[in-house]
This record gives C-alpha cells, sequence and structure tokens, in this order.
C-alpha cells in the first residue's frame, strides 16, 4: 500500500535565472492523498507541473535532479511524454471545461487515445461520470452544454474528464478554491473515493481541506520543501516552528 | 498576524494563571486556618469556592469558542485541549481546599494541635507546604510553557506520597496515647489524605504542561 508512486530527487527548478524550486527530494506513496500547502508564490504549482512535465511547454524553464514515476525517471531522454501525461491527470483551480456538451466533455481524451465505437465511448463517459460522483445530476442532459453546469458541477466534470482516459495518478492545483462550501465538500467526499485506485497530489490553500482529506502534507516556503509528514503529525504537532507559523496563521 | 487570534489565546492563559492564583491562594489560606487557628481565613476560603468554579465555566466557553471560530491547530490546539483539562484539575483542587478550610473551622477552638505529637504536627505543616509550592511551580510552568519544571514538579508526589504514610503511622501511635482526641486526629487523617490527593490533581497539570510543549504523552505511573 505504501509503495512510492512519485519520487522527487534533489529537484531545483529555474525560471531563467530565478530558482522556484530548491533542492526537493519527495516521496509520495500511491493510494493516498499529498496534499501542498505553503503560501502563494511558494513554488507548489509549479512543482506539480514538474510531475506530468507540464513545464516542458515553457521555454525558460531548467530543470536539475531527477523525478521517478514508478521508479522510472520521467525527464530522461527517450521517456513518453504522451503517455505520462495520460498517466498522470490535472484538475485545475477554475474549472475549465469545454465549451462543448458533457459527453463530449467526457469523450474529448478518449477519442483523442483512438476511441471510436458509440458503445464503447458511452460506457467510458458513463463510468467516469459516475466516478466523479456527477451521474445522477447529469445523467438526463449529457447532450446539453457542459457551461450550463454550476461551478461544482463543472469541476466534478473536469475530474470525470480526467478518470475518462484513466490515469494514474491525479494532479489538483486547488481544485475547490472557487467552489462553495457544499460544491467543496463533494469534491473532498470524491478525493476520499478515488484515493482507492488512484494517487492524488493536491494543492490547496484551504488549511482544514488538508488536515481533512490528506495523508502526507508537504509544507513549501519560498520554493523549499521545509517539511513533510504525516498529516496529523503535520497538523498537531510540526517539527519546524515556520510550519507552525504557517499552519496556525501567524505568517508574515 | 492574526493578532486577535493570539489575543484571545494570551487572554486565555492569563485567565487560568488568574484561576491558578485563586487555587494557590486557597490552599495557603486553608493551611494557615487549620495551622494558626485562624477561623477567618478558613471562612474565606469556603466563600471564595465559587469564585474558583465560575472560572472554570468561563474558561471553558472561552475555549469552546476558540475551537468553534479559529480552527486552531498545533501548539494552539493543543493548548486548549490541555486548558480545558486542567481546569478541572484546578477545580478540584479548589475543592479540596474548600474541605481543608471545613475540617480547620470545626477543628478551632480546642487547643488540640497541642495534642498532637510534633512529628505529625511538622508533617502535616510540611505536606502543605509542599501542595502550595507545587501548585505555585506548576502555574509558573503552565505560564512558561516549560516542561522542565513541570518534571521538576512531578518529583514531589513520592515525597508527598510518603508523608502521607508517615503521616499515618503517626496518628497511629498518637491514637493509642490520647483516644480522647480520637475525632481531631480522625479529621487529621482527612487532611492529609485530600492534600494527598491534591497533590495528583497537581500532577495531572503537569502533565498537560509537558503535552503543551512537547506534543508527547507522559507514561501515566502509578
Ligand atoms: N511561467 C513562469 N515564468 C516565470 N516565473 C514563474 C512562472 N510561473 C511561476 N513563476 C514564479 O515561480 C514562483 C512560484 O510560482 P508558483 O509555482 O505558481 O507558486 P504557487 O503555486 O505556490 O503559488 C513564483 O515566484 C512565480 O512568480
Ligand atoms: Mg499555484
Amino acid at each position: 500500500m505504501n509503495d512510492t508512486k512519485i519520487s522527487t530527487q534533489n529537484l531545483n527548478l529555474f525560471y531563467g535565472d530565478v530558482q522556484a524550486l530548491q533542492d526537493i527530494s519527495f516521496d509520495m506513496n500511491e493510494h493516498s492523498v499529498t496534499a501542498l500547502i505553503g503560501p502563494s508564490g511558494c513554488g507548489k504549482s509549479t512543482f506539480l507541473r514538474v510531475i506530468n512535465r507540464m513545464n516542458d511547454l515553457i521555454d525558460s524553464v531548467k530543470i536539475t535532479g531527477t523525478v521517478l514515476y514508478n521508479g522510472n525517471n520521467i525527464y530522461e531522454g527517450s521517456f513518453d511524454v504522451i503517455a505520462l501525461r495520460k498517466s498522470i491527470g490535472m484538475v485545475f483551480q477554475k474549472p475549465n471545461p469545454f465549451p462543448m456538451s458533457i459527453y463530449d466533455n467526457v469523450a474529448y481524451g478518449p477519442r483523442i487515445h483512438g476511441i471510436r465505437k458509440k458503445d464503447e465511448l458511452d460506457s467510458i463517459v458513463e463510468k467516469s461520470i459516475r466516478q466523479a460522483a456527477l451521474w445522477d445530476e447529469v445523467s438526463d442532459r449529457l447532450n446539453t452544454p457542459a457551461l450550463g453546469l454550476s461551478g461544482g458541477q463543472q469541476q466534478r466534470l473536469c475530474i470525470a474528464r480526467v478518470l475518462a482516459v484513466e490515469p494514474d495518478v491525479i494532479l489538483m492545483d486547488e481544485p475547490t478554491s472557487a467552489l462553495d462550501p457544499i460544491s467543496t465538500a463533494k469534491i473532498e467526499d470524491l478525493i476520499n473515493e478515488l484515493k482507492q485506485m488512484y494517487t492524488i497530489i493536491i494543492v490547496t490553500h484551504n488549511m482544514q481541506q488538508a488536515g481533512r482529506i490528506s495523508d502526507v502534507t508537504g509544507f513549501f516556503l519560498n520554493g523549499v520543501l521545509v517539511e513533510t509528514g504525516p498529516t496529523k503529525d503535520i497538523f498537531f504537532n510540526p517539527k519546524e516552528k515556520r510550519t507552525e507559523d504557517y499552519i496556525s496563521g501567524r505568517f508574515g | 498576524m492574526r493578532q486577535s487570534y493570539t489575543e484571545k489565546l494570551d487572554d486565555l492563559k492569563i485567565e487560568v494563571l488568574r484561576m491558578g492564583a485563586l487555587v494557590e491562594d486557597a490552599i495557603t489560606k486553608a493551611s494557615y486556618s487549620l495551622l494558626r487557628q485562624e477561623v477567618s481565613l478558613a471562612e474565606e476560603v469556603l466563600r471564595n469556592e465559587e469564585h474558583i468554579n465560575k472560572y472554570e465555566t468561563i474558561i471553558e466557553d472561552k475555549c469552546v469558542i476558540l475551537v468553534a471560530t479559529e480552527q486552531p491547530v498545533a501548539h494552539d490546539l493543543r493548548l486548549i485541549i490541555s486548558t480545558l483539562k486542567s481546569i478541572r484539575d484546578l477545580e478540584r483542587i479548589g475543592d479540596y481546599a474548600a474541605h481543608l478550610a471545613s475540617i480547620a473551622r470545626n477543628l478551632i477552638g480546642g487547643n488540640f494541635l497541642e495534642k498532637f505529637s510534633l512529628p505529625l504536627h511538622n508533617n502535616i505543616k510540611k505536606m502543605f507546604e509542599m501542595c502550595v509550592e507545587m501548585i505555585k511551580k506548576t502555574m509558573q510552568a503552565f505560564r512558561e510553557e516549560d516542561a522542565g519544571i513541570a518534571r521538576e514538579v512531578m518529583e514531589f508526589d513520592e515525597q508527598v506520597d510518603s508523608l502521607y504514610l508517615d503521616v499515618f503511622k503517626e496518628f497511629l501511635g498518637d491514637m493509642k496515647q490520647d483516644p480522647s482526641y480520637a475525632h481531631q486526629l480522625n479529621s487529621l487523617i482527612f487532611v492529609s489524605k485530600y492534600l494527598e490527593r491534591l497533590a495528583d490533581h497537581v500532577i495531572n497539570i503537569c502533565e498537560e504542561i509537558i503535552y503543551i510543549q512537547t506534543g508527547e504523552r507522559v507514561e501515566k505511573q502509578n
């Protein structure tokens, strides 16, 4: 159960001359939820993007160190980036459904990966939307525009979209910060369900959320991973004063 | 940052220290009322008991509100949880002070102290002094969140227990000497029993202080 899914070793990341991540060594376990916390601009999103090589899209980025996914170095020349992005899905802060129907949003990924048969797509779409705990709310209007859904529903649709390509790891960057408490609670319940099958790494600004949903927490500050540990230890008895100050809101 | 939150936590600690000061005062006065035969002090202790009880309610409410509104974590959460537990102990210590005061009030007048053997008299006095010292240091440890001081106080526990056993032996001796004072001597046994129990409650608070500072539970020893 506690096998390492993602491991970074002495990871450094530069945007041009500016170093955004410093010497980060962090193991993230399979079938668990890892929360990344820390003040804005400390490198959480950057770290998340390292894991599925989204930073490749930014020209100025330079990376040193090692990032292992299932024990393989994803920054090795021969590594299949397309396959990596399929295995490691991402959910963003603002729900970003495509301007198409609910059905087409979820079928989008599988279609790109070559699935064409209607009944096969139908079953993937239903399964994914069910897994995202959205089925009961949308099953009778799959062909209506996704943009007609509420913010919370849109975010669960985005999760369904990620699930449809059968990922292994799901990265979430503040997935509930634009949602109301009820929608947030639904997403949190969902995360709790999903961790049985997936590995989840989530950035959150909500300390209580990190406390509620994660197994392990990592605290970032100015590009440095200050402390990691079981979430209950981080919130009840952190080792570092800086962690204590941050989680109790005494920072700055 | 979070200035009002920090102030609320400071205020909580100050309230606990005030309650502790009242409790310390009560034990000191109960001790003088008995050993110096001053009935007015005993009455003062009995009047103040209600005051100590009120503090318990006030502090408990503050803890609940802090938890409900401020989402305390880490040290702050430990402080609040341990405060909730410690005020129960302080309240119990206050009760014992009141019991001691009412025993003192009942015993005053008969010049009975002269009838005790010197060792018995001295040991009761020592127990009182030790308990007052323990509370004083415990409140200092709480104020400074100093687990080291709390551990020092815990060392007293054995001494209080052995004084209690000494008192018991001396009591049996005195009883043989002059059984006509059986009632008063009996009361003294209660005095030492209450002091021994009181010290146990002080130790509980010390365990909480260690927990606040370190997050570690002290093994209960019997
Ligand atoms: N594309 C980019 N180009 C240059 N600097 C960037 C870029 N993205 C982020 N940064 C910088 O890197 C640092 C970390 O940012 P980010 O990872 O977004 O932090 P967080 O997610 O913790 O708020 C910040 O100083 C930010 O300005
Ligand atoms: Mg970010």
